[in-house]
């Protein structure tokens, strides 16, 4: 093909078209996968058992941590999926949650020293919370994944990173609703692992999933 | 610099609105600056064998593809070279060649036919394989399953402009493979 049909081909195609905005967009879904992974959540499991404990202040700072960590990968994601555009210093923001949540678990540890904690931080707990989160964030990743690879993210496993940890806030946040954890060190190693597992693998599979042409 | 940049965006935008002249200088303006841009990158990144022509016709087909998700607040030049390093690293990877083989099942109409004609299909076949994914797969769709560009775009959800280079490089792939 010369180069100058490939150039008329292309106009030829250049009928008006009405522009996406990237960030409307990725609000939008987010919005859409939240809602829905809580209503997933209200279905499928039973909400009934934690409906007692559901406003006390550690489920709160549950909702707090994961929300924070949503909006900070959200803001990420976006700017990533925006070729030329730079992640600037609030990516940094990103880690404040995690922080907090740092800063929360040793005041926990060091002044109430909690009686209980060791019969809650049990490996089959870690477990369940693992893979539950993992099965409530896979939906929004897959759905997010469609989402970025429709704008054009230019560093695949980075953008991949950063949609992984926005779906695991999502799953943690519908996971949330359900988990009878009661200590702040509970939640921020289990939560944590959780939303870090589905970094991880958001960083393995972006290359692939995102790839566009 | 800024000049450039001025002129390029004004053209660009006005071609996402349908003005087709204005998009016409916009790709013919692109052209002109990319190739020297990309010719140095290939060379600093020591991939001098790496046509400079392919990368730059990837990269307009992808500026073309995403035109409608520019944001308008990132600077146009900054988009486009973040996306001209993107296909420069898409097209490294894929220009490392598959190894050759075909498969025992698919083998059977091939040893039905004489010995050089099993010669040809074999050789040709093995080049085919050792196409990259998306070049074998749009010149299967149009050249050997009799599909127009049109519908071969719509099967793989890329433009038209897209499947042709595809099906253009795959050719001329083939042809350098088969050359004795």
């Amino acid at each position: 093909m010369k180069r100058d049909d490939l150039i008329e081909q292309m106009v030829s195609e250049a009928t008006s078209q009405k522009r996406v905005s990237p960030a409307l967009l990725l609000v939008v879904s987010t919005g859409i996968a939240l809602a829905l992974t809580t209503a997933l959540s209200y279905v499928f499991a039973a909400p009934a058992e934690a409906a007692g404990s559901r406003f006390d202040p550690v489920f709160l700072v549950k909702c707090a941590f994961v929300l924070s960590v949503m909006v900070g990968a959200l803001s990420i994601v976006r700017d990533l999926s925006t070729p030329g555009r730079e992640v600037k210093w609030h990516a940094a923001l990103i880690g404040v949650p995690f922080v907090v949540m740092l800063a929360l678990t040793i005041k926990e540890l060091a002044v109430e020293h909690p009686s209980g904690l060791q019969h809650d931080l049990s490996h089959a707990s870690l477990i369940t919370c693992l893979w539950q989160v993992a099965l409530l964030a896979v939906p929004t990743f897959v759905a997010l994944s469609i989402v970025v690879r429709m704008l054009a993210p230019v560093n695949l496993a980075r953008t991949g990173l950063y949609v992984g940890l926005l779906s695991g806030a999502i799953g943690a946040f519908g996971y949330a609703f359900h988990c009878h954890e009661n200590y702040l060190t509970v939640v921020a190693a289990y939560y944590t692992l959780a939303i870090v597992q589905m970094g991880i693998l958001g960083a393995v599979l972006g290359p692939r999933l995102l790839r566009w042409a | 610099m800024k000049q450039f940049e001025l002129s390029l965006r004004a053209n660009f935008l006005k071609g996402i609105d349908g003005d087709a002249a204005a998009y016409r200088q916009f790709l013919l303006d692109l052209r002109e600056a990319l190739k020297p841009h990309l010719t140095r990158m290939l060379s600093r990144l020591r991939q001098s064998q790496l046509d400079a022509d392919d990368v730059v016709q990837e990269t307009l087909v992808a500026v073309h593809n995403k035109r409608h998700t520019y944001d308008g607040e990132t600077p146009l030049t900054a988009w486009i070279t973040a996306i001209a390093r993107y296909k420069v690293i898409d097209v490294m990877r894929r220009s490392t060649l598959h190894d050759f083989h075909v498969p025992i099942q698919d083998a059977g109409p091939i040893l039905s036919a004489g010995d050089a004609e099993i010669d040809n299909r074999l050789t040709l076949r093995k080049a085919i394989c050792g196409l990259p994914e998306k070049m074998k797969e749009a010149l299967k769709l149009v050249k050997i399953q009799g599909m127009s560009v049109r519908e071969a775009a719509l099967a793989t959800g890329s433009s038209e402009a897209s499947v042709k280079v595809s099906v253009h490089r795959a050719s001329r792939l083939l042809k350098r493979m088969l050359q004795p």
